[in-house]
């Protein structure tokens, strides 16, 4: 049987006090997928991510998790599903296994079955050893795995993570984004973030959200074949004099943006011939030209080239 | 059954955090003063070397003593161990990893109520024990079933007033606020049974009179305040759940 939407919103929207934070916003996330939710700072990635969980009603519209009706069924809803918010916080006087069993227990866990999942999560999150010690103690890091252990404990079938690894040194961001990744073969992950590779590494499918709305839902390949045109990335010895100029003459240029005025990124409409000017444009001027590279866009590009840069 | 889980967490948060011990603390020292208090003033007097004729200290006084230091002290004390409920787990954002499990929000602030009414209601009977006690051994005996009745009395009006900052602590997301709004408001109304009026009795803090009325006589007009009391409290709790499964977290 192929597998359905984890996810499904419709009309979604939330307004506070006259702002809108999110506008009927449809979505579909596929079951056993690793879905990136992307958007600028204020875009509505945990306005949604909340009503998703629960945490706030939305204003307009509906959605279900797991096929359940995340409002009017909201429990039956929740049970289903984990949760990592951005800056996870604990009870400080609890230790982290305390913690897990906790949570665990607000998942009606057998006594049994919750002490092995509690050994098997802190082993898997690397705080085997630092099980027993209080929560107040640990590092900003060791939170964010115990965030992460706590959004397992029931074994979800939908999993949300808010910035999963923005506390993260870059080890411990590759040991969660390995774990992120497992977890998409079995459950549905919707994750949310700002360091664009890892949304580029693990991700099948991505949602860019801006002011509220989205902007577009595809596959990560589609997006780069459908939306972003090609790149050439050009770098001189120093501020060439007439290049900005005569780029912005050439119709083939769709639009140049220049990074600290001796570094260019000049995305084209047309390749075959821009393959064929832009080399000869570059060598006339009086800087030297050093690289010359024919890119293909990445997440960020395309990000940039959604949201406006 | 998550709210049996919320209840565990909430006490072993108290005895954790110490949080435990402040009121039953506070309830035993003023339960102890009163009687101790009353009993020796007239000496320290005499050995100051003022002569003052004192008429003899009776039980209802001592009695009367603790059931004021409830409605004053015992309630700040109250006041400050809830203050932070609810605003404090907003504030830190633990609220967040709790509510997005299977947990009703109903259960937990029932959860959060019942445990911090249990240890209130305990610490008034406890600390009515230490002074009924006291009063006996120092002063003379004092009708225990009147007495207990009153404590009982009184703990209706705690009750009132905790459902009050639980409130307060919903509906603001500061601890601090919450606790002087929920003084101000709790001493506010205290004034209400002074102004007289139809309505007077019909006031929590009416409680007071009529526990001390208890102790001496047959108190009269109970019902007025004891309904109006379970009244507003259920209020007070329907209108914080009202708010608290509006709100964002």
């Amino acid at each position: 049987m192929p597998p359905g939407d984890a996810i499904v919103c419709r009309e979604l929207t939330r307004s506070f006090d006259g702002f809108l934070a999110l506008d009927s916003l449809d979505l579909e996330v596929p079951e056993r997928s690793v879905f990136g939710f992307l958007g600028p700072n204020g875009a509505g990635k945990t306005t949604t991510i909340k009503i998703l969980t629960g945490l706030i009603n939305p204003t307009r519209g509906a959605a279900t998790v797991a096929g359940v009706d995340a409002r009017e069924h909201s429990v039956d809803s929740r049970r289903r599903l984990g949760y990592l918010p951005e800056e996870p916080s604990f009870y400080g006087w609890m230790t982290g296994r305390e913690f897990l069993e906790f949570s665990g227990r607000l998942f009606d866990l057998g006594r049994d079955e919750l002490r092995e999942r509690v050994d098997s999560l802190l082993e898997e999150v690397g705080l085997d050893e630092d099980g027993g010690r209080r929560v107040r103690t640990y590092s900003r890091g060791m939170r964010q795995r115990l965030g992460m252990a706590q959004a397992l404990v029931n074994d979800p079938e939908v999993v949300f993570l808010d910035e999963p690894c923005s506390a993260l040194d870059p080890l411990g961001r590759i040991e969660i984004l390995e774990m992120i990744e497992r977890l998409g073969r079995e459950a549905t992950v919707f994750m949310s973030s700002h360091i664009l590779s890892d949304v580029d590494r693990i991700c099948d499918t991505v949602a860019v959200l801006d002011r509220g709305k989205l902007v577009v839902q595809a596959g990560i390949e589609e997006l780069r074949q459908r939306y972003v045109l090609p790149i050439f990335r050009v770098e001189f010895d120093r501020k060439p004099s007439e290049f900005r100029v005569r780029l912005n003459e050439a119709d083939w240029v769709e639009e140049v943006d220049e990074v600290d005025g001796r570094r260019f990124v000049v995305h084209a409409s047309d390749l075959e011939r821009a393959k064929n000017s832009l080399p000869r444009i570059a060598a006339s001027d009086e800087a030297n030209l050093v690289r010359y590279e024919l890119s293909s866009p990445t997440l960020e590009d395309i990000f940039v080239r959604m949201v406006g840069g | 059954m998550s709210i049996w889980v919320l209840m565990s967490k909430e006490i072993r948060e108290h005895v954790r955090t110490r949080r435990v011990v402040v009121l039953p603390a506070v309830f035993l020292f003023f339960g102890m003063l009163g009687p101790i208090l009353l009993h020796v003033t007239p000496q320290i007097l005499e050995s100051q070397g003022i002569n003052i004729t004192m008429p003899p200290p009776d039980p209802e006084d001592s009695a009367g003593e603790y059931f004021e230091s409830i409605t004053i002290f015992g309630a700040v004390a109250l006041i400050l161990v809830a203050m932070g409920a609810v605003a404090e787990e907003k504030a830190r954002g633990t609220i967040q990893l709790v509510m997005s499990k299977p947990v009703r929000r109903l259960d937990f602030l029932v959860a959060k109520f019942l445990i911090i009414a249990l240890i209130a209601v305990g610490s008034i009977f406890v600390g009515g024990a230490a002074c009924l006690y006291y009063t006996e051994l120092l002063i003379g005996s004092l009708n225990r079933a009147a007495f207990f009745a009153a404590l009982a009395l009184l703990s209706l009006l705690l009750m009132f007033i905790l459902s009050l900052t639980i409130l307060l602590s919903t509906v603001l997301n500061s601890q601090v606020l919450a606790g002087g709004a929920s003084i101000a408001v709790t001493f506010g109304l205290g004034f209400l049974p002074a102004l007289g009026g139809p309505m007077a009795e019909y006031t929590p803090h009416s409680l007071a009179r009529v526990a001390n009325e208890l102790l001496v006589s047959q108190a009269e007009g109970i019902t007025a305040p004891v309904v109006a009391t379970v009244s507003l409290t259920a209020l007070m709790i329907v209108l914080t759940w009202v708010i608290f499964r509006e709100q964002e977290l």
